[in-house]
């Protein structure tokens, strides 16, 4: 704990609407305000104001999972201060702020959804470190002992009734040491933690007052608008008018942009470190205003070529992926019992199924944008970025400058799903910051967003299957294919055997599975792919559950068993997946059976954290109803033991939207290839769902003891497998890829 | 004597002669309504052109695009052909074509009403209900000529906007097209599923 | 370039800027009004609705040559029974996730309600369904748009 840490005074830390929404860094210089207001930093988190404002440090950005509020939430209530008086700022420069979900180094960053379960401890020690803190600066004050003290909503109170704010106790507490140990709240003294807290941005956001990365505007700042290669692999070769470009109007520059490693372009690349590459793939118009840059652009001649893999397109993927799925070499993950032995000795018997998925792109609402000023070897960046370590490592090696020379200032997200982790476009921006001299706004359109999104991979699965005499699973073999996210991005993550290393997230939800097999065989085949690709919303589960239930499923009907109590005898060993299933079935009268024109669908997952640092229980059944010629899905229920809730109203609203997210992903998400690169542009070839489509929840949350388990990925993979389902039930007719046809929904 | 043999001989030379151009006339009967017909079809190239069709769907949601895909966003005719009420066609679509936002417009952009609904008709029907006044919105002959020709939504179909295919010909050339079939008869092709 | 002078959120604004450029990009770029939002570009997805003359409309589909004297109102400048009775509702329901496309969101539910007083489920689908948002908020924006128009006609 250094006392510099301890001591800083932040002067005139502005108190203004505005600023709740501002980012701020905590240690800015820069920072200049009307209001001339002293404010003490208590912790890591916690900055508490002459005028007795607290302002809580947010280190997780607010991606819409709610952690604006949930997290200061956490450290409020331990604190024990005036909810009503709080105010949240981003903050960063920290290693409080860092975190690891696997074997990699801490660094700032929002994800796999890890938020909550990695803070809350954290936050509630620093927020019981300052309380304590606060009470011994009171109980000098007053030369009593500590244990006469008490707090209040940010007041310390004597026994004999003395009181002191923690405003004016701040100075004296910022100079305590602080307790490693602080004693924490019991559950039952929780006065924030477990309620559904309104959410302290939705005003801002319903008003047109939120910040985000795209809306930010720095002094003396121009607008950039950019165009990358069509191919994945392709290079600028020529730009053709560019002293005519040059003379439209507000235009200042046109600049070549370097490309950047973003997938297997470089055996070393593991991104969001991004190794700056040889060869200018894009090309940006920097101009007064956005629109000005985009007219120029689009009247640019520019020649792109399609380098080394031009070639690139879905039938190849395809091909790739079907000679994976019945070739001989494949890496084994898991082999229990003797799977391959009775699949051979009862070969007659087999059921196998074959699946085939899509990359998927996050197209998150807000495109892909960011501002950057560079100047003279240090950068300052503005705007929707989900990982701060990752963005100033990826500035520092593409500028040759040190990581703690990038200054990063963290807005709302308008959506990330995991696309804003990598800082792909805030190096362009710096580029052609570098280039013109001034800050630069580089904004995606949607166009080159979809194109140039970092792609969830494609995969595809074989199964099979022999039946015990009774109709359940003796001996079950997966094998999942496709590009592995973790080889092209990130292979300190593999799992290493003799026979190689293997991605866990290609079989997130097999490998793991928790339904009695005894002979179980898992094996995955990377079919390596110049596709930049990256974590999205529920990573590789969203394609291996919808596998696995799929193939259950299956396996159920093939013996005319009841889908719930087929699960349900297959998890008996496991008291909480039980749980959510049972308590799915009860929700939608499972065993009643439904009205005529409804069928159902039943799913279970068990959602595992990254490096096994949570287990989120999940079981979900769709309704699908006949409206005219067609069927709809009308109504999802969704059991779930999160462990303990911080936000029940945050909670609820992540499985809502959860279940919609997914609901897109199994209508309608597809990216197809050729020449080199995407397909795709705009939301009419890449469509979400809309209002009028999506179902009502019904969300059911089980009480747990457990500590909170990570929460913003798992509701979406058990939708498209209980989908498929019941619709089966409905049609008759089997689905094995997604998105699901149009037709898959006709009577 | 001889007079009233020649009067029987021209009676019945008339007799011979009306009856053979009866005959005549039957023959050219038919082949001015198939020539008019015929007409008809070529009309019917842009009468069944996506651009025309887009806005005469038989429900109520527009199409869009060559392959006449479902109009995203879904909008309706709504009451008036201007939309439902919170998305009207005016919401996106203004007086002209923009083509930076790909959204193409006219003064009078809106949807044609259902009794002029031609999507998935044949031609022969197509042909009625442009014909009839108690579905064509009042219009006689002379009257839908007009606006065939000359009406500036109609004239849309032939400059549409970046990345859309107009009609086949000109406005004008339809106009001409329609006027003769009209003096031709406005005979419609059979309404045969086709 | 030409110089227009429109009225946005009832202040007279005068730009010298290109006749063809999207309203959208006059009203964050050369107004700094950053509410309304670029999110397609082609009237696809709704976050950048607006309203002139009261009725709403896709900012970036419209050129400012072709504005005229339309008044403009966007989610900065929105007043009006309709207008507080849904962003209360809105924060009521905790509506917004991420958020980007809420403004849009709102400046429909406001258009809606303000042409009918009791919208049915039909009537929200019709007039939102090209509104898109990608954090599937739609149970709660239908919800608060309920609760709005109770609180309207009640």
């Amino acid at each position: 704990m250094s006392p510099i840490t301890r001591r800083l005074v932040l002067v005139g830390t502005a108190a203004g609407a505005a600023s709740l929404l501002v980012p701020v860094v905590v240690r800015s210089s820069i920072a200049q305000s009307p209001k001339d207001e002293t404010a003490y930093e208590i912790t890591d988190w916690i900055v508490v104001a002459s005028t007795g404002e607290v302002t809580l440090g947010l280190s997780q950005p607010e991606v819409g999972q709610g952690s604006y509020t949930v997290l200061p939430q956490i450290l409020a209530d331990e604190l024990d201060v005036d909810w009503q008086r709080v105010r949240v700022r981003f903050v960063t420069g920290k290693d409080a702020y860092k975190i690891a979900f696997k074997n990699e180094a801490p660094a700032q960053k929002e994800g796999a959804s890890m938020s909550t379960t990695t803070f809350y401890e954290r936050l509630r020690i620093a927020g019981a470190a300052a309380r304590e803190a606060l009470t011994r600066a009171a109980a000098q004050k007053w030369d009593v002992a500590v244990s006469e003290c008490r707090t209040e909503r940010g007041f310390v109170i004597s026994a004999s009734g003395n009181r002191l704010s923690y405003a004016e106790l701040a100075p004296a507490a910022s100079r305590l040491p602080l307790s490693t140990h602080p004693r924490l709240k019991e559950p039952h003294q929780f006065t924030l933690i477990g309620k559904p807290i309104p959410r302290l941005d939705s005003r801002a956001k319903s008003t047109g007052r939120a910040l985000f990365g795209i809306d930010v505007s720095v002094p003396d700042m121009l607008n950039a608008a950019i165009r990358m290669a069509p191919s994945f692999t392709g290079a600028v070769v020529a730009i053709r008018n560019e002293p005519k470009i040059l003379k439209m109007p507000g235009v200042h520059a046109v600049v070549r942009i370097a490309a950047v490693a973003v997938a297997n372009e470089e055996a070393a690349s593991e991104h969001p470190g991004l190794t700056s590459l040889s060869r200018d793939n894009a090309v940006c118009v920097v101009a007064d205003h956005f629109w000005q840059a985009k007219r120029a652009l689009d009247a640019l001649d520019v020649v792109f070529d399609g380098g080394p893999q031009g070639g690139l397109s879905t039938a190849m993927i395809d091909g790739l992926l079907q000679a994976a799925l019945g070739g001989d070499a494949a890496v084994p993950v898991v082999d229990i019992g003797t799977a391959r032995q009775i699949l051979r000795d009862q070969a007659a018997s087999v059921i196998e199924r074959r699946f085939v998925l899509p990359h998927i792109a996050h197209a998150p609402l807000e495109p892909v944008n960011a501002t950057a000023h560079y100047r003279n070897g240090v950068v300052e960046v503005w705007g929707s970025i989900q990982a701060v370590t990752a963005c100033q490592e990826a500035v520092a090696k593409a500028t040759g400058c040190a990581p703690e020379a990038v200054t990063v200032h963290v807005t709302f997200l308008g959506g990330s799903f995991g696309r804003k982790i990598v800082p792909d476009y805030v190096v362009q921006a710096v580029q052609a910051s570098k280039a013109v001299g001034r800050p630069v706004k580089l904004i995606r359109t949607r166009e080159e967003d979809t194109q140039h999104d970092v792609f969830r991979p494609n995969a595809g699965a074989r199964l099979r299957a022999v039946l015990d005499e009774v109709g359940y699973p003796l001996a079950v073999h997966a094998r999942v294919a496709g590009q592995s996210l973790f080889g092209a991005t990130r292979k300190s993550w593999l799992d290493q055997t003799p026979e190689g290393a293997w991605d866990e997230s290609m079989v997130d939800g097999i490998y793991n599975q928790s339904y009695r097999v005894p002979n179980f065989s898992v094996e995955t085949v990377d079919t390596p792919l110049p596709i930049p690709v990256y974590f999205m919303r529920s990573v590789g589960s969203t394609a291996a559950v919808f596998f696995w239930e799929s193939f259950i499923s299956e396996l159920a009907s093939h013996v005319s068993a009841d889908q719930y109590a087929y699960r349900r005898h297959l998890l008996t060993a496991e008291p909480l997946a039980l749980r959510v299933l049972d308590a799915v079935a009860q929700a939608s009268n499972w065993t009643t059976p439904p009205a005529p024109g409804l069928y159902r669908g039943i799913a279970y997952n068990c959602y595992v954290g990254r490096g096994g640092r949570f287990k989120t229980y999940v079981a979900e059944v769709v309704e699908l109803m006949n409206v005219g010629d067609r069927f709809k899905v009308k109504r999802v229920f969704c059991a779930v033991d999160p462990g303990l809730v911080v936000n029940p109203n945050t909670l609820t609203a992540q499985i809502e939207g959860g279940i919609g997210f997914a609901m897109t992903t199994a209508l309608y998400s597809r990216i197809t290839f050729s020449k080199g690169g995407a397909d795709q542009k705009n939301f009419f070839d890449y469509p979400l769902l809309t209002i009028d489509e999506m179902p009502e929840v019904v969300p059911i949350v089980l009480p747990s003891d457990r500590p909170p388990q990570g929460f913003g990925e798992v509701v979406l993979a058990p939708l498209a497998p209980a989908i498929a389902q019941a619709l089966q039930h409905a049609t008759g007719r089997r689905l094995d890829v997604m998105p699901f046809p149009e037709a898959a929904f006709r009577r | 004597m001889t007079r009233p043999l020649i009067v029987a001989c021209a009676a019945a030379l008339l007799v011979i002669t009306s009856a053979a151009t009866q005959h005549t006339l039957g023959q050219n009967n038919i082949a001015a309504v198939a020539r008019s017909i015929a007409l008809f079809r070529k009309a019917g190239k842009v009468f069944q052109n996506p651009r025309c069709l887009n806005c005469h769907p038989v429900g109520d949601r527009p199409t869009q695009t060559d392959r006449m895909e479902p109009h995203r966003p879904w909008v309706v005719r709504g009451i008036d052909g201007n939309g439902a009420p919170g998305l009207a066609c005016s919401t996106c679509h203004h007086a002209a074509n923009f083509d930076a936002a790909g959204v193409p417009g006219n003064p009078g952009w809106r949807l044609a009403p259902a009794s002029m609904g031609w999507q998935g008709r044949s031609l022969g029907a197509i042909c009625e209900q442009i014909k009839d006044p108690a579905r064509n919105g009042g219009k006689d002959l002379a009257a839908l000529l007009k606006h065939v020709s000359e009406d500036s939504l109609v004239g849309w179909a032939w400059s549409p906007g970046a990345g859309r295919t107009p009609a086949p010909g000109t406005q004008a050339k339809f106009g001409a097209l329609m006027r003769a079939w009209a003096a031709s008869g406005a005979h419609c092709p059979p309404d045969n599923g086709k | 370039m030409g110089l227009f002078t429109i009225t946005v959120n009832g202040a007279s604004q005068s730009i010298e800027v290109e006749g063809d450029t999207p309203l959208l990009w006059i009203l964050r770029d050369n107004l700094g009004l950053t509410g309304t939002k670029f999110g397609c570009g082609i009237a696809l997805c709704g976050a950048c609705t607006v309203f002139v003359d009261g009725k709403p409309l896709r900012a970036c589909s419209l050129p400012i040559s072709a504005l005229g004297k339309g008044n403009v109102t966007t989610i900065e400048g929105v007043s009006g029974p309709e207008a507080a009775a849904v962003q209360d509702a809105w924060v009521a329901r905790d509506v917004p996730q991420c958020g980007y496309c809420q403004s849009g969101q709102v400046m429909s539910a406001i258009a809606l309600l303000k042409e009918i007083k009791k919208p049915t489920d039909r009537d929200i689908d019709l007039a939102l369904s090209g509104n898109l948002c990608r954090c599937a908020t739609y149970i709660r924006i239908r919800a608060a748009i309920h609760d709005a128009a109770r609180t309207l006609v009640g």
